[in-house]
């Protein structure tokens, strides 16, 4: 199945441009074309990767850099069946994955300043974003990469099943009760209430 | 939508659709990406780097942004897409700036400088100026103009870049140390 029908928030100009940046990185492999390709799609990885890992930005950072390399590996072959964005995504997903495998789970805890650091996280808006965050990244990693895919991301069941290597059945389940564990953590915070999430 | 299904509420799926989807990683993250494609040989050196390394010359006396004032208009001759949105970064005093010594002025400017030239290098800054403080507000044509005195609003700069999104403008500014000097950033999309 095609990957991206509904995720990422891509429009069909974002596509256009897309595969203008690829062409251009192609064409030559130049430095600066790669650079334009990289800023267009190195913040939302960042920051998907930076909550997979629970906030740890070293963490996050050197699996940003092996997605970049896997991608400009693979750039020459990808056909288009997603969205690049998509592909990047299930890139970074892998790469997580792959490290998580060789060296396991890192648990040390995370001082309070890695929090504060993500952004809008200051003000009074920005605590209760502070608060949802932190409720992300404690949530038992099946629960939080599901919902961080689902309902943060946008990615379909079908999608995180192909990406996790999941049934979509097992998906729905896991956002469930994801959806439930993080609810009981926040009751009582203003972090999931909205009263205070606007700007 | 109810709880007992695990679907989220109205207000649940709000503040979670307020939660940020980017963030720009630290400059030097990607440099040292690129540096790691070169050794692997994914990547060949760019022909108008030495553009931006001329930009160190600039005397970091100059107010913070005309050095980047420079890169950033061969940044824009590269620009990704000329159809990419522009957005006017303002710079505003904030209501409790953190006001730098004269001896950490220099340091500031460079801050700033390398700022944007970070954000030249990913092909994202068009231009940028520091503001003098003097200045006059105009309220109609017969006017003299009164002397503006300080306040939160104040304008003290602005960048204008290029963005894929309002969300990538707003993780762009993010990153500007104006926010760490207890400035505000004002950001908006530019028309047209």
């Amino acid at each position: 199945m095609t990957i991206g029908a509904a995720s990422t928030g891509a429009s069909p100009a974002d596509e256009a441009s897309d595969r203008e940046l690829v062409a251009d990185f192609l064409s030559g492999r130049d430095e600066a074309a790669f650079r334009r390709l990289y800023a267009a799609h190195a913040p939302r990885l960042f920051l998907f990767l930076l909550r997979l890992s629970g906030g740890r930005r070293a963490e996050a950072e050197e699996l940003l850099q092996e997605t970049w390399i896997r991608a400009a590996e693979r750039l020459g072959s990808f056909r288009w069946e997603s969205k690049l964005a998509t592909w990047l995504h299930g890139i970074a997903w892998n790469a997580r994955r792959e490290a998580f495998r060789a060296r396991g789970p890192i648990e040390a805890p995370l001082p309070e300043e890695s929090m504060a650091a993500l952004p809008g996280s200051s003000g009074s808006a920005g605590e209760a974003r502070l608060d949802l965050e932190r409720a992300l990244r404690d949530l038992p990693g099946g629960y939080r990469e599901v919902l961080l895919l689902h309902d943060v991301e946008g990615y379909t069941h079908e999608e995180i099943g192909i990406l996790l290597g999941i049934s979509p059945g097992t998906s729905k389940s896991q956002l469930s009760r994801g959806r439930a564990v993080l609810r009981r953590r926040l009751s009582g915070s203003a972090g999931l209430t909205g009263k205070e999430a606007a700007p | 939508m109810s709880e007992h299904d695990g679907d989220w509420t109205d207000a649940e799926r709000k503040a979670l659709d307020a939660l940020s989807r980017e963030e720009s990683p630290p400059w030097e993250v990607e440099d040292r990406i690129v540096h790691a494609l070169r050794r692997r040989g994914l990547l060949r050196p760019s022909s108008d780097r030495r553009g931006w390394l001329a930009l160190g010359a600039v005397a970091a006396g100059i107010l913070l942004v005309l050095a980047g004032y420079a890169a950033g208009r061969s940044a824009a001759r590269r620009a990704p897409t000329p159809s990419s949105p522009r957005f006017a970064l303002l710079l505003l005093r904030g209501s409790e700036p953190i006001a730098a010594q004269p001896a950490e002025e220099a340091g500031r400017v460079a801050e700033y400088r390398e700022w944007a030239r970070g954000l030249a290098r990913g092909g994202r800054f068009v231009e940028g100026e520091k503001l003098e403080d003097r200045g006059a507000r105009l309220r109609s044509p017969s006017e003299a103009g009164d002397a503006t005195s300080p306040s939160a609003d104040e304008v003290r700069g602005f960048f204008v870049i290029s963005a894929r999104s309002f969300e990538d403008a707003l993780a762009v500014a993010r990153g500007c140390p104006h926010l760490r000097y207890g400035g505000t950033i004002l950001v908006r999309p530019i028309a047209g």
